[in-house]
């Protein structure tokens, strides 16, 4: 009898296994592997739980459960998305070929916006639901109407590049980075030191700094007066002035950095071959993180903070990797 | 008619021998030029579409047979002067040996292997390690080049940094195996020391290693051939038995030998098994005519009539037999392989030349001298231990327990043609399957696997329409898309394109920025970015990846192993996206071609095998039906003859499958020369009982068992004599794979044995076929009864 039970029990579980084999892969197949081929240029939270990470072939990754795993959107295009920016429940994607992607219910459909423009975009930025700029090489977009209509900044580059750039050969230097801190507060980095300022929510720019200075890669500000620019080769500036004039930080590092990002008094950089700084005295002092990476290094380029003490929780995206960071704010760890 | 001829024989009989002499004479003149080696080349089926894809791109792909060799440091990682001192030196020694391809030889110290440098206005590739460095500067800037070079880490340099890894390519035509396991063993020795090991695998090193047991080959030849003496010498207690089963032997030893120098083709020294295989055969027709001429002798103690009748009784079943045989051997050429080939032409002339060799000169050579005086013991039915085991048999094979043994032959088949269906195809294990586990070879083979993903490869070409197409964008981007859905398979670890050398110099040309590290977008910019890559490189350097004319780009995906399993679904991955995105591919007109590489060439080779294993078993089977329906008469004869055959044949594969050992090139040959080893043993016992049928008039126990003690007893006694001649290869070889197939064969010719003295008589039982009556080529008319049935009690 006993025999009896266990064989139709065995049976039982045996036809199971057919019957849920679907589902079980359909639910392990979901889960999107980052490997060494994915190269992932930035992420954005929309709360604590969504978020969304963009990269290089039409890579578009949605985490629900704050990063821990991703599954990936499948769109029509596979251009390299270099930026994602969520407002509430609608969010943009910028990439090569002048391709930005909208969505209007959290990421779940994407459309194209015409943005008339056939350079890579690098980065973008919103204020609100309408108003937004995005930026890449030599070309400054801005919208205000959530993008259904796309307008260029003019530049006038002759007037802007000082002499010794020109005869330098230089003629028109890239835009990597864009903050908007309030309506009449935004700026932009780029090669050869380039900090221009708009207060006019993007329309009409100026350009605070630019010359023989190595590239800057990303910008942040605090506050209408002081702010952060990171760069080429341990470039790290501080500002206290709006961005007329730049100190530098001298950080222990001589690498490559391409993200500063802040909230409150703690904040993180980060960089080529696994860089990471952070400080915990709202920027007076950096100090590098060490991790442990398998080589080749990776560069990190964009991050998400999430404060909770005391740890900062950061959440990296980079060459062939997504990885969260626990950065204690207390004591320093130093190698 | 066929004892006009016999008697024509004796009466002729030293013309015959000298005849015959004469030929051996001649052969022994071609044998001297034979040499035992392998072509690498011989492997490759030419007609299958992949291997013609890999002869098209081999120049500049380069052989798959490679040799690989790993530095391994003990203690502390690979960068210090002297570890790198000694790749540098590995690397050129590697250069000098001869028949190596000199463009394709990669380690960290090749000039192969390139350092990317951009400054301001020109891309700069140079040797990754031009000089050793010297200072700790040096050192670490030289470790920071290597952690960033795309394919040196991971590839070259293990990831723990413990490892460094050489290849070498050799020129098929060229390659001397033997100097290449003699250079690489002095490098091994030279350039070890208390903090360096060296592990050394591939292709042409594992020849080396065959070839390095040849000698033990021959002892164990030597010892097998003295155990057939020592078994003859029980069997026949006189020296014109033993005697007289050495010269076939040995006639036909030589007359393979000479043919294979008339033919120019080389010994294989890996199917150096299959030779036993047919000795095997040989004594069987030697020791059957024997046996029959101590009977006649018995009866007519005259020497000349008694080998003539003798000869009437074996001669045309034992043709039937090597004909079916040698057609069934021959039929191994139709896999399209021409090693495969080549033994098929050898050893089916071999199993061929038996005919003079065995059923004419032993008869001739049996009457110069006189007969023994032992013959009535031998005869003799009741003496000794076999004659028991044979009446058992008989009456296994008979009445309520025949059909018994029928259920359980059916049972048998059942189970082993179910297990059957589970033998893979290729090989099972990541090592060889030729050398033991802990063999130097197969533990170098398992350290390399563990450090480096880079030792299987395949390779899969992408063809466009004109010369720089590759450079175009949408050439590259589907390059990309094919490499990302090859890694999405478990069984491949990394794939490398020039795309994704394309991919860096973008980034770098935009000053280092991450954002850049993509594929170009517009077609000026890709072939400019061609230009910085190839312009200020030596011609060849990225050859592995691109054609000069940039019209074909080369996608190469590292597997796991080499095993059937992965070979078949790397194979099905890629047909699997050119399925999927036909459109695209039609619409940018690229084509995807399949394959080479060692995976690409060992994947034609798996796939020719399945398909010549089912076409040479159903044409041996056909030839088998036809050859002995004619000469019987009947078809039902045909149908018994194949049955024990087959159950052999099922047997032999679930073997296989329980022993681990696949099919592959070296075992096909193997099991198709075993699949025919058992059909002589049925044609003598069935045409035996044919005749005690004839002069009996019924099938009765007493028919079979006369049947079984006479004939039977030979087949019993060459089957004993070969299953204790092979075992012997499973204990005494260091080569696993000559092991497993002695074991093997061992095996088949027991499962043979078994089906010819019970399983035929049961099926004869059983269905009492309308034959047994029947006069054919195969029965003897009777001329004096043997007096035989008299000494069964």
């Amino acid at each position: 009898m006993a025999n009896r039970i266990c064989s139709t029990i065995y049976c039982m579980v045996f036809f199971l296994q057919f019957f849920l084999t679907p589902f079980i892969v359909h639910s392990s197949e979901n889960i999107y592997q980052v490997g060494f081929r994915d190269r992932m240029f930035a992420v954005d939270f929309l709360d604590k739980r969504e978020g969304f990470a963009v990269g290089d072939a039409g890579v578009i990754l949605c985490s629900k459960n704050g990063g821990k795993t991703w599954r990936q959107v499948t769109t029509r295009w596979n251009h390299s998305f270099n930026d994602v920016f969520f407002v509430g429940k609608e969010g943009w994607i910028v990439g090569d070929g002048g391709t930005i992607l909208y969505t209007g219910d959290r990421g779940r459909n994407w459309k194209r916006q015409e943005s008339d423009s056939p350079v890579s975009l690098m980065a973008v930025d919103f204020l609100d639901e309408k108003r937004g700029v995005a930026i890449g090489q030599q070309t400054i977009l801005w919208t205000e109407d959530g993008g259904l209509l796309w307008q260029s900044s003019p530049l006038d580059w002759p007037t802007i590049l000082p002499d010794t750039l020109i005869e330098s050969g230089v003629i028109s230097p890239n835009f990597y980075d864009l903050f908007l801190l309030d309506e009449t507060h935004g700026w932009i980095v780029g090669d050869n030191g380039m900090v221009f300022f708009s207060s006019d929510r993007g329309k009409r720019w100026k350009a605070l700094r630019i010359g023989m200075y190595p590239p800057l890669y990303s910008v942040f500000f605090k506050n209408k007066k002081e702010g952060f620019a990171a760069g080429q080769r341990g470039t790290l500036l501080h500002t206290k002035d709006g961005g007329k004039t730049w100190q530098n930080l001298n950080p222990p590092t001589d690498k490559n950095l391409f993200k500063i990002k802040m909230a409150g008094d703690y904040g993180v950089v980060t960089g080529d071959l696994g860089t990471i700084l952070r400080t915990i005295d709202g920027g007076k002092t950096w100090q590098g993180f060490p991790l442990a990476l398998r080589s080749p290094l990776p560069w990190f380029l964009d991050i998400s903070l999430f404060v909770s003490n005391p740890s900062l929780k950061v959440i990296c995206v980079g060459e062939g990797t997504i990885r969260e960071i626990s950065i204690p704010v207390s004591s320093i760890p130093m190698d | 008619m066929v004892k006009k001829n016999a008697q024509w024989i004796m009466d002729h009989r030293l013309a015959v021998i000298g005849v015959i002499v004469i030929l051996s004479l001649l052969f022994t003149m071609e044998a001297r030029k034979l040499e035992v080696k392998s072509q690498l080349n011989d492997l490759l089926p030419k007609s299958h579409p992949y291997i013609k894809i890999h002869r098209q791109y081999e120049e500049q792909l380069g052989s798959p047979f490679k040799i690989f060799l790993m530095l391994e440091t003990k203690k502390g990682n690979i960068y210090n002067q002297k570890t790198l001192e000694k790749i540098k030196r590995i690397t050129d020694t590697l250069d000098l040996i001869p028949g190596v391809n000199h463009d394709q030889i990669y380690s960290l110290g090749s000039r192969k292997i390139k350092k990317i440098t951009i400054t301001a206005d020109a891309i700069i590739a140079e040797d990754l390690m031009k000089k050793v460095p010297r200072s700790n500067k040096e050192m670490q800037d030289f470790k920071k080049t290597v952690q960033n070079t795309r394919g040196v880490q991971g590839m070259l340099v293990s990831c723990n940094e413990k490892s460094a890894l050489f290849t070498a390519s050799f020129i098929p035509e060229l390659v001397n195996y033997k100097v290449i396991f003699r250079e690489i063993k002095k490098l091994r020795e030279k350039e070890s020391d208390d903090n360096h090991i060296i592990y050394a695998a591939g292709e042409p090193l594992l020849l080396g290693w065959v070839y390095k047991y040849e000698k033990e080959m021959y002892l164990i030849f030597g010892v097998t051939f003295f155990v057939f003496m020592g078994l003859l010498w029980y069997h026949f207690r006189n020296f014109l038995g033993v005697m007289v089963q050495i010269p076939p032997i040995i006639l036909g030893v030589i007359w393979f030998l000479g043919f294979c120098g008339l033919l120019g083709y080389d010994l294989e020294p890996l199917t150096l098994v299959i030779p036993i295989l047919i000795i095997a055969r040989s004594l069987s027709h030697s020791v059957q005519f024997t046996e029959r001429y101590f009977e006649y002798y018995q009866r007519m103690k005259e020497v000349k009539p008694a080998c003539v009748e003798a000869m009437v009784s074996i001669f045309p079943p034992g043709l039937l037999g090597i004909v079916t045989d040698s057609l069934g051997i021959l039929l191994i050429a139709v896999a399209p392989i021409p090693m495969m080939q080549k033994l098929a032409y050898l050893c089916g002339f071999w199993a061929f030349s038996i005919i003079f060799t065995g059923l004419i000169f032993t008869p001739v050579i049996i009457s110069f001298f006189p007969p023994p005086k032992n013959i009535s013991r031998i005869v003799d039915q009741k003496r000794g231990f076999t004659p028991k085991i044979l009446r058992g048999a008989a009456k296994m094979g008979y009445g309520k327990a025949g059909v018994v043994t029928f259920a359980i032959t059916i049972t048998t088949a059942i189970l082993a043609g179910w297990t059957t269906l589970k033998v893979e195809v290729g090989d099972i294990h990541p090592g060889t399957p030729i050398l033991w586990k802990d063999s130097h070879y197969n533990i170098a083979v398992d350290r390399i696997n563990q450090n480096f993903p880079g030792t299987e490869e395949l390779y899969v070409i992408l063809e466009g329409e004109n010369p720089k197409d590759v450079e175009k964008p949408d050439f590259l981007r589907i390059m990309n898309a094919f490499q990302r859905h090859m890694e999405k398979n478990p069984q491949v670890t990394f794939t490398l394109s020039i795309a994704d050398m394309i991919i860096p110099i973008h980034k770098y040309v935009y000053g280092g920025y991450p954002k850049w590290q993509t594929l170009p977008k517009s077609e000026e910019e890709a072939a400019q970015l061609f230009h910085l890559l190839l312009g200020r490189s030596a011609p060849g350097d990225f050859s592995r990846y691109v054609s000069g004319d940039t019209r074909t780009a080369n996608v190469i995906t590292w597997c796991r192993d080499h095993t059937g399993n992965t070979v078949r679904s790397a194979i099905s991955r890629v047909k699997d996206f050119m399925e999927k995105n036909q459109d695209l591919l039609n619409r940018s007109g690229i084509k995807i071609q399949l394959a080479s590489g060692n995976i690409g060439v060992l994947a034609a080779m798996n796939e020719t095998i399945v398909k010549s294993q089912f076409l040479n078993f159903f044409m041996v089977m056909g030839s088998i039906f036809l050859l002995s329906s004619l000469a019987f008469r009947s078809t039902a004869a045909a149908i018994i003859l194949m049955v024990p055959l087959n159950i052999a044949n099922l047997i032999t594969l679930s073997i296989m499958y329980i022993l681990g050992i696949g099919l592959n090139i070296n075992t096909l040959p193997v099991v198709s020369v075993g699949v025919g080893v058992g059909i002589d043993y049925g044609i003598y016992l069935l045409s035996r009982i044919c005749e005690e049928y004839q002069d009996s008039g019924e099938y009765s126990l007493q028919t079979a068992t006369a049947a079984i003690l006479t004939t039977g007893k030979a087949i019993f006694f060459t089957a004993t004599s070969m299953i204790f001649g092979v075992i012997i290869w499973y204990f005494l070889s260091h080569l696993k794979f000559q092991a497993e197939m002695g074991l093997l064969l061992a095996i088949i010719m027991l499962v043979n044995m078994i089906g010819a003295l019970i399983l035929v008589p049961a099926l004869v039982y059983i269905f009492k076929p309308k034959f047994l009556g029947k006069e054919s080529l195969l029965v003897k008319k009777k001329v004096i009864k043997p007096d035989t049935i008299q000494t069964i009690s």
